[in-house]
């Protein structure tokens, strides 16, 4: 008998599994390295645009900037001429949360009343803080609408305002200078009832908003399009923007949602149903500059919209719909059908069931959705172009009928531009840009969170 | 209770019942008049979506035989030579269909091995942990403004590659447009591709790690052919994205619609030549118009076609597990 030992066949496979397991760690380590190198690029990248845009974004702290560029429209409380709002406002926002630290470490158990309450006293500061914000701005424009028709001492105080405003302008007022402010109010009280302990997070945004505003230079955000670089503003690409947000939003909401109600809760499952779902699917897929047609062709010539801000709104109101709809059947299905049995079973309507037992569990997606969608409206700028925003617009508009641009326009007019004085501020175009996408991006990841039930 | 008052209890009951408490089943119960006319108003909602694509195929379709009423359909489809603003006016949609595909394969050629990698890496081998935080940002990447990429193209990429091929290579060439745009799709395929490769089942991979395999077998023998429909419908969606996208192209690409010339020179896209007509105050009634809309009609039958294979390939190709 031969001393064969048992694992004399195997032995010669031995670097043949070294070698297998070698390749997959080295497969391995190419993975991550694609990766970490398409990231690092995409870093570089922004970086790239960080560094070229936010010379136009910030003040060095000397006076002289503004001078060379010109008279300053508004008069914003900069370091230089710094009130007493500067130091209120992180003050009075953070000594709420810190106190409120101080009372749970020392009782145990404070009435919730209280909690809300102090919850309400944070907010309250940062929406007076976005009011005036939204008050100076308004005002600029009124200044210089005063200046333009001859009218001296025209202040821009917030009564004024009020008194000249008129129709259009008069709902912008009230919409961006009240409701907004309205609305960060309702969020913190219902923030602060949420969450059963005091967060730093929204006292912590709030201040680093404020401290960014203090080193923020007014004149990009604040003044108009120019021939020269040094002069150009954005100011009329963000009201722009704004306001076709908010017709495009309330456009595009009530009809997605209302498909996506009627696609989950009423139609039945039979080729209608299938053909809209299908169509739905495909209409996501198209491309955007193809919907600037059907707009140019629908809303401008047909519909006589002319090249408004109400056509570019329903022109994106029409774009954004699939992923509206999509989102809320999403939102939908997430309800579970026992739910609507439970309703169904003592004796509601199919109204009621949908109205009272699916959409109140079903809205914190919806609106993820849209803001989502919304975030993608901002951005895109081909169905604008064909439907012909213009690009330079040197006023605001003031009704949904006046021509208008926005945001992302201005940033591909810079762009294209031969000289690196407008590449700067496109630069500066696009941090602002990213930062509003950025903002409603966290918003809908939160709001995600928050509202999600499990069942 | 008894006598007449129970008896009067009981068809109120029965009254109630009848009147109020039926329950409405869903697709066959008994609505009040206003929930007939909420019902009402949500199909017209519903049918809004198909009316959009009835009226991008109308709208299309109208100019586009207005144009070919004036252009034989020869010169459009016959020829390579196009100059829409020359006083000379050809109309061969090849150079832009040249153009277009260049930029879409330079951007898969880019976006492939990128988004499989990422897809395979968060799929098979990172903590679930690391998936969390990568994928959002992924998507998050997927929302930048098509604009954004333009800008890294024509002032940051295009520098680079000036370095590489030498000063001669014109600021707008095909490659950095290109690559940007593949860029802008690897979210496309990383994030589809992924899904598609989790929703293989466990007791596949188990039984091939019972067999001895190491992971990148299991990953790329096992995994990859058993998600392959679902990867090779993201690839599609995402070079339908590349044909269609916009303005990043048009910032990057150059405005040079000519056949046959070379990734490192100017070409220009079907959507780069709509923004350009669209950006000049082109009247309704000239032919530059209407070729605007037959290079849409193109476009769109081009994208919607490769939808349709994605989604056939999707399902036709798909291996049910259970």
């Amino acid at each position: 008998m031969s001393a064969a030992s048992p694992t004399a066949g195997i032995t010669p496979y031995a670097p043949r599994i070294r070698a297998r397991r070698g390749l997959s760690v080295g497969f391995m380590v190419i993975a991550l390295l694609a990766i970490t190198a398409s990231m690092l690029m995409l870093g570089a990248l922004i970086v790239e645009i960080l560094v070229d845009g936010a010379a136009r974004l910030f003040t060095d702290g000397s006076a002289t900037a503004q001078e060379v560029r010109g008279a300053t429209l508004i008069d914003l409380p900069t370091p230089e001429n710094m009130n007493w709002l500067a130091w209120a406002m992180p003050v009075s926002i953070l000594l709420p949360f810190l106190g409120l630290r101080v009372v749970r470490s020392l009782i145990a158990d404070i009435p919730a009343l209280a909690e809300r309450a102090i919850g309400f006293a944070t907010t309250l500061p940062v929406a007076v803080f976005v009011h005036i914000l939204y008050v100076r701005f308004e005002s600029a424009y009124y200044i210089e609408y005063a200046k333009a028709i001859g009218v001296d001492g025209a202040s821009g105080n917030i009564f004024q305002l009020f008194a000249e405003a008129s129709g259009f302008q008069f709902v912008r007022l009230i919409v961006a200078g009240l409701i907004l402010p309205l609305g960060i109010i309702a969020a913190g009280w219902f923030w602060s009832n949420r969450l059963r302990r005091p967060s730093l997070l929204l006292p912590a945004i709030a201040t680093a908003a404020w401290v960014v505003y203090l080193f923020l230079d007014p004149f990009f955000l604040s003044s108009y399009p120019s021939r020269l670089p040094a002069q150009a503003g954005l100011f009329s690409a963000i009201t722009g923007t704004l306001y076709m947000m908010v017709i495009t939003a309330a456009v595009a909401f009530p009809l997605g949602v209302g498909a996506a109600i009627y696609l989950e809760e009423y139609a039945r499952r039979n080729w209608f149903s299938r053909m809209i779902q299908v169509n739905i699917s495909n209409l996501a897929g198209v491309p955007s500059i193809i919907y600037g047609l059907l707009g140019l062709q629908v809303f401008v010539r047909v519909l006589e919209f002319e090249r408004s801000v109400l056509a570019g709104a329903c022109t994106m109101a029409l774009l954004v719909m699939p992923i509206i709809i999509v989102s809320a059947q999403e939102a939908l299905r997430t309800v579970p059908p026992s739910m609507r049995e439970a309703a169904y079973a003592v004796g509601a309507t199919r109204w009621q069931v949908v109205r009272f037992h699916v959409l109140p569990y079903a809205f914190g997606g919806m609106l993820t959705g849209n803001i989502l969608a919304m975030s993608r409206a901002i951005g895109e700028t081909a169905p604008l172009i064909a439907i012909g925003a213009l690009t330079f617009i040197a006023f605001l508009a003031d009704s949904p009928t006046d021509d208008f641009t926005v945001m992302p326009i201005q940033v591909f007019n810079w762009v294209t531009r031969p000289q690196s004085g407008f590449h700067e501020i496109a630069a500066s175009g696009i941090i602002v840009l990213m930062l509003v996408l950025l903002v409603m991006n966290a918003a809908a990841i939160i709001m995600r969170q928050r509202t999600r039930t499990d069942w | 209770m008894d006598g007449p008052e129970r008896d009067t209890v009981r068809s109120l009951l029965a009254e109630l019942w009848r009147e109020r408490l039926q329950p409405s089943r869903p697709g066959s119960g008994r609505e009040t008049p206003t929930g007939k006319l909420i019902h009402g108003l949500l199909f017209l909602t519903a049918l809004l979506s198909a009316f959009v694509t009835v009226g991008i195929v109308l709208v299309l379709i109208f100019e586009t035989v207005e144009f070919f009423r004036e252009v034989p359909f020869i010169d459009f489809f016959g020829s390579t030579k196009w100059s829409a603003l020359f006083a000379e006016k050809q109309f061969g949609v090849w150079a832009l269909v040249w153009g277009t595909g260049m930029i879409a394969l330079i951007g898969l050629a880019v976006a492939i091995p990128l988004g499989l990698m990422a897809a395979v890496f968060l799929s098979e081998y990172s903590p679930p942990r690391v998936r969390a935080v990568v994928k959002p940002i992924l998507e998050v990447l997927a929302g930048v403004p098509t604009v954004v990429f333009g800008y890294f193209a024509l002032l940051s990429i295009s520098p680079v590659i000036r370095d590489i091929f030498g000063q001669d290579v014109g600021i707008y060439n095909a490659l950095s447009a290109g690559i940007v745009v593949g860029l802008m799709i690897v979210p496309i395929i990383a994030s589809l591709s992924e899904d598609a490769m989790r929703a293989v089942p466990r007791s596949l991979r188990e039984g091939a790690y019972a067999l001895g395999s190491t992971r990148m077998e299991v990953s790329l023998r096992v995994v990859l052919p058993a998600a392959f429909s679902g990867v090779v419908a993201s690839i599609i969606l995402a070079f339908s994205r590349a044909v269609g996208e916009t303005m990043a192209v048009t910032i990057a690409g150059g405005g040079n619609p000519q056949f046959g010339v070379g990734p490192l020179e100017a070409v220009q896209t079907m959507t780069a030549m709509i923004v350009q007509l669209s950006l000049g105050d082109t009247p309704t009634t000239s032919i530059e118009f209407k070729v605007l809309f037959a290079v849409a009609m193109t476009l769109f039958v081009l994208t919607l076609g490769m939808n349709f294979i994605a989604q056939w390939v999707s399902h036709r190709f798909r291996e049910e597990y259970e």
